[in-house]
This record gives C-alpha cells, sequence and structure tokens, in this order.
C-alpha cells in the first residue's frame, strides 16, 4: 500500500516536472526568437551609429506621425479642459484612457525631435515625480497620469500653462518640418 | 406687413450661442460690459455662460459643417481654458 502510493506521488512529481520544464523551455525559446528577430534592425542602427551616420526617420514620415499626433493632443486637451472645467475626471475617462494609450506608443518617436522645440518649467518635471515617480516633460506630463482624476486633483494651477507649452512646441515642431520640406516656401 | 421667411430654430440657436458666448468673455472680465462699458469679474456667472453655451454647442453641432463643428469647438474650448486660467489666478491672489 505505501509502496504503491509513494510511486504514484513520484510519478506525480515527475509529471509536474515536465509539465515545468515544457513551459520554461516554451518562454525561453519565444524570448530567444524575439531576440533573434529584433537583431538584424538593431545591428543596422548600431552600424549606422558607428558610421556617424543620423537613425532619424524621414522628414515625410516625421510629418505624418505629427499630424496625426497633433490630432489625438487635441483631444487629449479638450478631455482634460472638460473634466476640469466640471471638477471631475470620471465621465471622461474612458476616452482619456484611449488617447493616453495612443500618445504613450507614439510619444517616444516623437520626444527626440519634439524637445528641442519645448519651453521648459520645473512644475513639469515636479508633476511627473509626483505622479509617477519619474521627471517628465510638458507633453509627457499630461498623460502621465492613469486616470483623468489625477490630472485635476495634483494639478497645482500649471496645468493650462503645460497645455500651452506642449502645443506651442507642436507648433514650431511643425513650422520646422513645413521650413525643412520647403525652405522657400 | 408679414415677411415671407420663418426663424428656424437653429437660427435661434446660434444667435443665442454667441450671446452666451460674448456674455461668458464679459464675465470673465476679458470684454467690457456693453451697458456700462467697464470691465468686471464674475466667475459664478461665467461658468453658467459657458455651461449653456456648451449645451447649445451640443445640440447645434449635429446641424453644422465639420468645419463649423470645429470652430465652435475650439471657441468653448478656448472659454474653459481661459476659465480655468482665471480661476487659477483668483484662487493664487486669494
Amino acid at each position: 500500500m505505501g509502496m504503491i502510493v509513494w510511486a504514484r506521488t513520484l510519478a506525480q512529481g515527475i509529471r509536474k516536472g515536465v509539465l515545468r520544464a515544457q513551459t520554461a523551455g516554451h518562454i525561453y525559446w519565444t524570448r530567444t526568437c524575439a531576440i533573434l528577430r529584433s537583431l538584424p534592425a538593431i545591428a543596422y542602427e548600431q552600424i549606422r551609429h558607428w558610421r556617424g551616420k543620423s537613425v532619424e526617420f524621414p522628414v515625410e514620415e516625421q510629418r505624418a506621425l505629427l499630424a496625426e499626433y497633433y490630432e489625438r493632443f487635441e483631444r487629449l486637451a479638450e478631455l482634460i479642459c472638460d473634466a476640469a472645467f466640471a471638477g471631475e475626471g470620471a465621465p471622461f475617462q474612458q476616452q482619456y484612457a484611449e488617447v493616453r494609450r495612443w500618445l504613450q506608443r507614439a510619444y517616444p518617436h516623437l520626444k527626440p525631435y519634439l524637445t528641442a522645440h519645448m519651453n521648459c518649467d520645473p512644475s513639469d518635471a515636479e508633476f511627473g515625480r509626483r505622479v509617477a515617480g519619474k521627471p517628465t516633460d510638458a507633453m509627457e506630463a499630461l498623460f502621465i497620469a492613469e486616470t483623468l482624476d489625477e490630472v485635476i486633483r495634483n494639478d497645482q494651477g500649471d496645468l493650462i500653462g503645460r497645455l500651452e507649452r506642449a502645443r506651442s512646441a507642436l507648433y514650431r515642431y511643425s513650422d520646422y518640418l513645413r521650413e525643412v520640406i520647403a525652405p522657400n516656401g | 406687413m408679414e415677411s415671407s421667411e420663418r426663424t428656424d430654430v437653429y437660427t435661434l440657436l446660434r444667435y443665442t450661442l454667441e450671446l452666451y458666448i460674448a456674455s461668458a468673455w464679459q464675465h470673465m472680465g476679458f470684454l467690457p460690459d456693453p451697458a456700462t462699458g467697464k470691465t468686471h469679474v464674475a466667475l459664478e456667472e461665467a461658468r453658467i455662460a459657458i455651461d449653456c453655451a456648451d449645451f447649445l454647442a451640443g445640440k447645434l453641432k449635429p446641424h453644422l459643417e465639420p468645419e463649423e463643428q470645429r470652430e465652435y469647438e475650439r471657441r468653448i474650448r478656448d472659454l474653459k481654458l481661459n476659465f480655468l486660467a482665471k480661476q487659477s489666478d483668483t484662487r493664487t491672489e486669494a
């Protein structure tokens, strides 16, 4: 009797071990594949860096991204404005979450270019530190908070100025791109 | 003598909307009151004027061209932004 129970326990242990090994194997295989797939792009960028070439994406693509970004930004500004005016963020939260998701994905591509056109204010970095534990610029500070309520609750009177700083940066960057594309026009 | 053209409700809405928008700017102290020629700040009244303008713009929106819709949205947003800025200034001063 004792022998049978012992044997069954051993068999179950082996089965569990095999399952764990399979799961771990699957995870590592997926990660390895992902790294291998991304290698050529990384290596290509590294080579361009070593040769002193820029890895920037073409001006036309920047313009296309900026145009789409500007539309979403205006939507965000409208939501923040409506929520601040109403004094509560909950009715606008779902739309905020959608716009925020998009902006969070797109902003890292735009940030290296936009930074040059952005006016800095200590309150922007401070807002990021307070809400998310890391400094932010005027643009990031507008969508760093997970909820719209947090945006309003943590406002210390800088929100409107921050919106204006972010919008002005977009305008200036857009003007700059226009100049780059058609310097004489 | 009767006029042959009737005033539809959308024309009336536009007219009223413009009145509320102007009133909001006046109560925020950006425009002089036409009756007194002086500026004054009455933020609670400005808030009501903006709320009414927002509501009327919402009713008018389905009957406007996209370009006009955006223009009204921009104007209402400007009002709200200025209201919030003014409110923030007032709190700081107090």
